[in-house]
């Protein structure tokens, strides 16, 4: 019985899209997090820090939709019945998973204008983006359009600052190639989270979705590495 | 940097390249010429960097003097790395 079902994962390119998926996601993400948190520790730079705790988020949320994504799977193979407990199971997963991916993106937009915001010196502000994170998470339960469209004006957000920052970059002649391309990321992800209105019509799409997400993730990372490469490749220069 | 106003992140590295390039040890006075700052913002500084442990103060014949610490050292080689890191991500 473990046989046939583990051949029918491997034939079903789905699961197996959602396997990649997940190593992506948690893999990239707590790499991201642990290089973020060391710099973070290192200078007190309170922009690391917030996306520091972006990364956590989103590898957590890695875990609880692979763990969601799966368990309806068993489900729906084994023909298990849906008891009340399974159902709250299921809530609760979505729910955690919704939050998770608010916070982030709350917590991403914000590392992006910390500098501005923080001149407000507004108090508890982690606090309160995990409030707003909670709220949004509750109404999307209800009402499940609350958590894209959130998403989507916050990435819209994310866009523009993210382009001020590459044309910023460029006139001050940094050698910065990479935030032309994390800029190219945050559109995908705008453009992923528009298509997901268009699943029901097109399921194809849930699966392109999901490369482009590894796609995206996979940029985060060379993100992420490429300086310390690069900061190698000079200490290899000076010492030659 | 001349023209251009120096991020915290940046003065932190000039303070600490400054004593580094001194053979690791350095007074004040010449330390607050090199690091080319307000004597208010220099005290702030070196508060901050002795709190944060990446310089030490020592006295040698009656005389102040900084040195880098293990941490300080840390940050310094790190700084490029950590300055490519946050002009990546816009941070």
């Amino acid at each position: 019985m473990i046989t046939q079902f583990l051949t029918q994962i491997f034939e079903n390119k789905l699961i197996l899209t959602e396997i990649l998926l997940f190593i992506t996601i948690t893999i990239s993400s707590l790499y991201i997090f642990k290089k973020a948190n060391f710099y973070y520790k290192l200078s007190g730079h309170k922009g690391l820090k917030y996306f520091a705790i972006t990364f956590l988020y989103l590898a957590i949320s890695g875990i609880l939709n692979f763990t969601q994504t799966i368990l309806e799977y068993i489900i729906n193979k084994l023909n298990l019945i849906v008891t009340t407990k399974i159902t709250i199971l299921l809530q609760i997963l979505e729910f955690t998973y919704d939050y998770t991916i608010i916070i982030a993106i709350l917590l991403l937009t914000y590392s992006l204008v910390w500098k501005d915001l923080e001149k407000n010196k507004i108090k508890y502000k982690t606090i309160i983006l995990q409030l707003i994170a909670i709220i949004i998470a509750l109404i999307n339960l209800r009402f499940k359009f609350i958590l894209h469209s959130v998403t989507l004006i916050l990435l819209i957000y994310g866009i523009i600052i993210s382009y001020a920052n590459h044309i910023t970059n460029k006139t001050q002649n940094k050698k910065s190639s990479f935030s032309q391309l994390y800029f190219i990321s945050l559109i995908l992800i705008f453009i992923i989270y528009l298509s997901n209105f268009l699943i029901g019509f097109f399921p194809i799409l849930k699966l392109y979705g999901k490369f482009i997400i590894i796609l995206v993730f996979l940029i985060f990372l060379y993100g992420a590495i490429n300086p310390q490469i690069k900061s190698n490749q000079n200490k290899k220069l000076i010492q030659n | 940097m001349a023209g251009k106003k120096r991020e915290r992140l940046d003065l932190i590295y000039d303070i600490l390249q400054a004593i580094r390039k001194s053979k690791n040890e350095i007074g004040p006075t010449r330390l607050l010429f090199l690091s080319n700052l307000s004597s208010k913002m220099f005290k702030d500084y070196i508060t901050e960097l002795q709190e944060k442990n990446f310089i030490i103060e020592t006295i040698k014949k009656n005389k102040k003097k900084y040195s880098l610490t293990k941490k300080g050292n840390e940050f310094l080689d790190k700084y490029k790395e950590m300055k490519q890191f946050i002009e990546n991500f816009g941070l």
